[in-house]
């Protein structure tokens, strides 16, 4: 065993100073992509959620990705659980599976979350969440939900409001606050969290660890996110603003031109455009997000650069 | 390497220096000394959910000594420190990450060869630790981690440049983190020290 160990952190050390050298790696790629435009009754619609998980099961299925997508009226808890069920069926440990979700998302209060957690619960809204709560999905229902798949590399990306509060990092103090308009704590506020945080470190702590899996939420705890009017934009976006340069990351995501974006390149590379194209654009005015990402030690490749 | 090992080597690397102790430092580098430093290293991190991979890593700093009985000090240091992504073999990396890490220290030093006219060699070790603010790249995520390290060195003093001392080491870290598995670095550094007191040593 210390022997193999030796051996893989010799190889490690080889590929270390070779920045070019990356293995293919032999695992298949899952995804569910479920985008709700069109709610059951009261729900305001939403003009582009549909369409972003069209064009995303587009981006995933040219990736290589097997692709669960489901739209409106078919983005039902009981579809999710189908759909779960089938990739499970079919997954293995060392395989890649990512969730992605357009649609409404919000926050109630339920209670306190735990350790560095608020008052308030993140959730997501299926189809018909409004005739019955079971079909709205915390950060813990959704894990359960997502539990039977065994894949231990699990990538949730959330293009609705409040999403940031699924992301659960137990020892990482975030510098993007949790809303842009209420702003943020200073560095030295920021540092001294951290120190909190590896002081009280609770792995079973609230919302979605990073080891249970990685989180690209389109905004943060307490912050919505936005559909382009098409009116405004030029060329018009005709996504969900997250989504549109989401879906353009396998494109310009590629940070350090190694041949691949991971998850976290292209939670920069969307966080980057939406500062630059959206929220300076629109000088920081109510409108203004931004991305949140999870933090922790690991991260997957998510993407081939094209 | 078990504990006792690990402090048979600490014990291995101090005892020659402790030995040699009586005779003393040259004048020139004695006291209170600054000095810069540079180096790398290859981080070997493991997680409890994936294998071990390495990662490329530098330091560079500026650090503050100050004597205590002659061949032992007392130091503080600052650096800035970068580990680099490792590489994405089976679908997965360790992200890159960097930050500040002020530290503090004791070091051992004692002669090993003298020259008076040419050079003065010392051997000796640096036990300390320091407190690790990083930020992983392309995030504004911060985190927090203590640091041991152990240091061997060999420190050069080459009298015809004045107070100043040049050192050739080979730093061990071991990170605490406490979403690893397991975090260390080996690596080499250089370092320059310059000590005021020996100007007027040398005068």
């Amino acid at each position: 065993m210390k022997l193999t160990r030796l051996a893989v952190a010799g190889l490690g050390l080889l590929a270390a100073f070779a920045p070019g050298c990356v293995l293919d790696a032999p695992y298949d790629k899952f995804a569910i992509v479920y985008g709700i435009s069109d709610y059951e009754g009261g729900l305001n619609d939403l003009k582009y959620a549909a369409a972003d998980a069209a064009d995303m099961e587009a981006m995933l299925a040219g990736q290589g990705y097997a692709v669960w997508r489901k739209t409106d009226d078919l983005a039902t808890l009981a579809n999710l659980q189908a759909d779960v069920a089938a990739v499970a069926f079919s997954a293995k440990e060392n395989d890649l599976f990512l969730f992605f979700f357009s649609g409404h998302g919000g926050q109630k209060g339920s209670g306190q979350e735990g350790a560095g957690g608020d008052s308030q619960n993140e959730w997501i809204y299926l189809y018909n969440s409004l005739s019955d709560s079971t079909q709205t999905l915390n950060d813990d229902q959704l894990l359960s939900a997502l539990a039977p798949i065994p894949c231990k590399r699990k990538v949730l990306i959330l293009d609705s409001c409040d999403s940031g509060g699924f992301i659960g990092n137990g020892l990482e103090a975030d510098g993007t606050p949790p809303s842009l308009l209420e702003g943020g704590q200073s560095l030295p506020a920021t540092l001294g969290e951290a120190i909190a945080l590896y002081a009280n470190f609770d792995a079973g702590s609230a919302d979605i660890p990073p080891w249970k899996a990685l989180v690209i939420s389109a905004s943060g705890e307490r912050e919505y996110c936005y559909e382009s009017p098409e009116d405004l934009e030029d060329p018009p976006y005709f996504h969900g603003v997250f989504t549109y340069f989401l879906l353009e990351a396998e494109r310009g995501g590629d940070r350090n031109r190694d041949g691949y974006v991971t998850v976290t390149e292209a939670y920069d590379y969307v966080r980057a455009k939406i500062y630059t194209e959206w929220n300076l654009r629109n000088g920081f005015a109510a409108d203004a997000f931004s991305p949140h990402v999870s933090g922790g030690p690991v991260d997957y490749v998510l993407l081939k650069a094209r | 390497m078990t504990r006792k090992r690990a402090a048979l080597f600490g014990w291995l690397l101090l005892l020659p220096p402790l030995a040699a102790a009586p005779l003393s430092l040259d004048p020139a580098i004695r006291g209170f000394a600054l000095g810069l430093r540079s180096g790398g290293a290859v981080a070997l991190t493991e997680s409890p959910l994936f294998p071990m991979k390495a990662q490329a890593a530098w330091q560079a700093g500026a650090m503050s000594e100050f004597a205590l009985f002659g061949f032992i000090a007392l130091g503080i240091s600052l650096d800035y420190h970068y580990t680099a992504a490792s590489d994405l073999a089976g679908g997965f990396l360790y992200r890159g990450h960097g930050g500040f890490c002020p530290g503090l220290y004791l070091s051992v030093k004692a002669p090993l060869i003298r020259s008076a006219k040419r050079m003065a060699l010392y051997g000796g070790a640096a036990v300390g630790g320091s407190a690790n603010f990083d930020r992983y790249s392309l995030t504004e995520l911060y985190f927090f981690y203590p640091s041991l390290f152990l240091e061997p060195f060999l420190e050069f003093h080459f009298p015809r440049l004045g107070p100043n001392t040049f050192c050739l080491s080979a730093p061990l870290r071991l990170d605490f983190r406490r979403d690893l598995e397991r975090s260390l670095a080996i690596g080499l550094a250089v370092s320059w020290r310059y000590h005021p007191a020996g100007r007027k040593a040398q005068a």
